[in-house]
């Protein structure tokens, strides 16, 4: 009896610090109870957990956006008389969205798949009984989860609508242009992104062995080996330019006397570059589970996480010194489709061509060509 | 060579001819309301009204009557543009059989007098200009507002390269 006695206090003071531990974490509860005379009790509790879970963000962001608008260089010189420059109507939109750039999160609850809430019960016990209770529990987690993204956004739109020189005229001169409108648009989503939440293992093992009897032996060994290594690796490079350099026409007309009309206008261009998601590599559960926090995952021992970074610089709309002209594109509309009616062929030109090479090509074969038969002919 | 020799004669015997024996006035034109004569050139033809300009299809048929004037212009004596158009090319054996009234426009000059007969009345125009252009340069066919005669036609000759517009104001 003293021997039991003696026997159980020392495991209890040995396995104590571990013992409460894996309780605290995963509500273990071992317990020999009751006991009887010359009966044998051990408890035996192993566990060994290491994690490590190493997670870095790196990430270089570079936007620059630039949006010159302009409405015509607009000259009329030495105009006795009409002559009329009407340009305005730009619109340039230019967003860069670049949002979760690097995002880790990594859980880290329970031990990878092993038990959670364990009890294991020797109760009872009675006479001649040698009762075991075995508890291992090995874990081992390695996470390691490296981002990195450099990105580079460049959108330049200038735009201007026209050059618009109407010089020496005498009357009669009308140059519209007017009509930009040019949108970039460049979005890079959650770039990076590593999860590993798992740990929402719910199991629940409860063994017991009751009331035990006289002579009895009684044995409950438990046994977790866990190992869990996840490493994860992002790099992306992106880079993105658009440049939009808009213009609607030189537009000069010299020396007019009277009655010129250019209208040009009505360029409208749009770029747009997503590139969604990006690199990714997720764990458990499946990625359209979840959402990547807003300003990054709680992950241990994880940096702060991503803060969106929107990037957006509308351009200015229509200024300079002309008149905003809806009309102008309009008249291009029909203007371009069209050309001066054909009024001539090109008939005369190839029959003529034909005839001058059928006539060089006789002159060839009648005076060209050797006369005298060939020499074996002769023989 | 001789069958050479004979196509070619073939191909340029009705543009010779235009100048050798220029066609006889046709005296049926003077029935028609809405015609045109140019001294200088020897061209005294029909005009076919309200023709679409932009309309390949509808414009060859009006050609091969007479001259066209293009839709959403002016007719003379409306104060404003007046745009006619005719062939200067065509195939050979259709440079006689069809009109190609503007052979000779380049001719043309400066001070040069063109006659537009209308609803039996008389608008006489002087040439003031003449411009060689492109086929995309149609501002000269939209813009309706100065009161003048244009005429146009593709030049070089044997070509639908460029176009020669001939510009003439109102007496």
């Amino acid at each position: 009896m003293i021997k039991k006695f003696f026997t159980l206090t020392i495991l209890f003071l040995i396995l104590t610090p571990v013992f409460s531990a894996v309780a605290r974490a995963e509500e273990v509860v071992l317990s020999i109870t009751g006991n009887g005379s010359s009966s044998q009790n051990t408890v035996e509790v192993n566990a060994t957990t290491s994690t490590s879970v190493q997670q870095s963000n790196n990430a270089q962001i570079t936007n620059n956006v630039n949006t010159d608008s302009n409405t015509g260089n607009n000259q009329t010189s030495s105009n006795t008389g009409s002559s009329d420059i009407q340009t305005g109507s730009i619109s340039s939109t230019t967003n860069v969205n670049n949002q979760n750039i690097n995002t880790n999160v990594a859980e880290n609850k329970g031990c990878g798949g092993c038990g959670g809430n364990i009890t294991a019960e020797i109760s009872g016990n009675g006479a001649n009984s040698i009762n075991n209770i075995n508890l291992s529990s090995a874990n081992s987690i390695d996470i390691a989860q490296a981002n990195s993204a450099q990105i580079t956004n460049n959108s330049t739109a200038n735009a201007n609508t026209g050059g618009n020189q109407a010089n020496n005229n005498n009357g009669d001169v009308t140059i519209r242009t007017g009509n930009i409108t040019s949108l970039i648009s460049i979005l890079n989503k959650n770039i990076n992104l590593n999860f590993d939440p798992q740990g929402n293992n719910n199991s629940s093992i409860s063994i017991s062995i009751n009331n035990n009897g006289s002579g009895s032996i009684n044995s409950i060994v438990l046994f977790f080996g866990n190992s869990l290594n996840y490493a994860s690796n992002n790099f992306a490079d992106i880079k993105n330019n658009a440049i939009q350099n808009l213009n609607t026409g030189d537009n000069t007309a010299n020396n007019n006397n009277g009655a010129v009309l250019i209208a040009t206008g009505d360029i409208i261009s749009v770029i747009t570059i997503g590139n969604e998601n990006i690199n990714g590599s997720f764990f458990n559960p499946p990625p359209t589970q979840i959402i990547p926090p807003p300003g990054g995952g709680p992950g241990p021992g994880g940096p702060p996480g991503p803060s969106e970074q929107p990037t957006s610089a509308p351009a200015p709309s229509g200024g300079g010194g002309g008149q905003v002209s809806q009309a102008a594109g309009q008249v291009l509309g029909a203007a371009i489709g069209g050309i001066l009616p054909v009024t001539g062929g090109y008939w005369l030109l190839l029959m003529t061509f034909f005839c001058l090479t059928m006539l060089l090509a006789g002159g060839v074969l009648r005076f060209g060509s050797d006369p005298s038969p060939p020499a074996y002919a002769t023989i | 060579m001789a069958f050479s020799l004979l196509l070619l004669i073939f191909i340029y015997y009705p543009v010779i001819s235009l100048y050798i024996f220029p066609p006889k006035i046709d005296k049926k034109i003077y029935s028609k309301s809405f015609y045109i004569e140019i001294p200088k050139i020897n061209v005294r033809s029909q005009i076919i009204s309200n023709v679409d300009p932009f309309n390949e299809t509808e414009y060859r048929k009006a050609l091969e009557k007479g001259i066209a004037h293009a839709k959403n212009t002016s007719l003379p004596g409306e104060k404003s543009t007046t745009f006619l158009f005719a062939h200067s090319s065509d195939l050979p054996w259709r440079i006689t059989r069809y009109n190609i009234a503007f052979f000779r426009l380049p001719e043309i000059q400066k001070g040069d007098m063109i006659t537009v007969f209308r609803n039996e009345k008389t608008y006489k125009y002087k040439v003031s200009d003449k411009k060689t252009v492109w086929p995309n340069e149609v501002n000269y066919l939209l813009n309706t507002k100065k009161n003048q005669l244009i005429l146009q036609t593709c030049v070089p000759i044997g070509t639908s390269l460029q176009r020669l517009l001939v510009f003439a104001d109102p007496l």
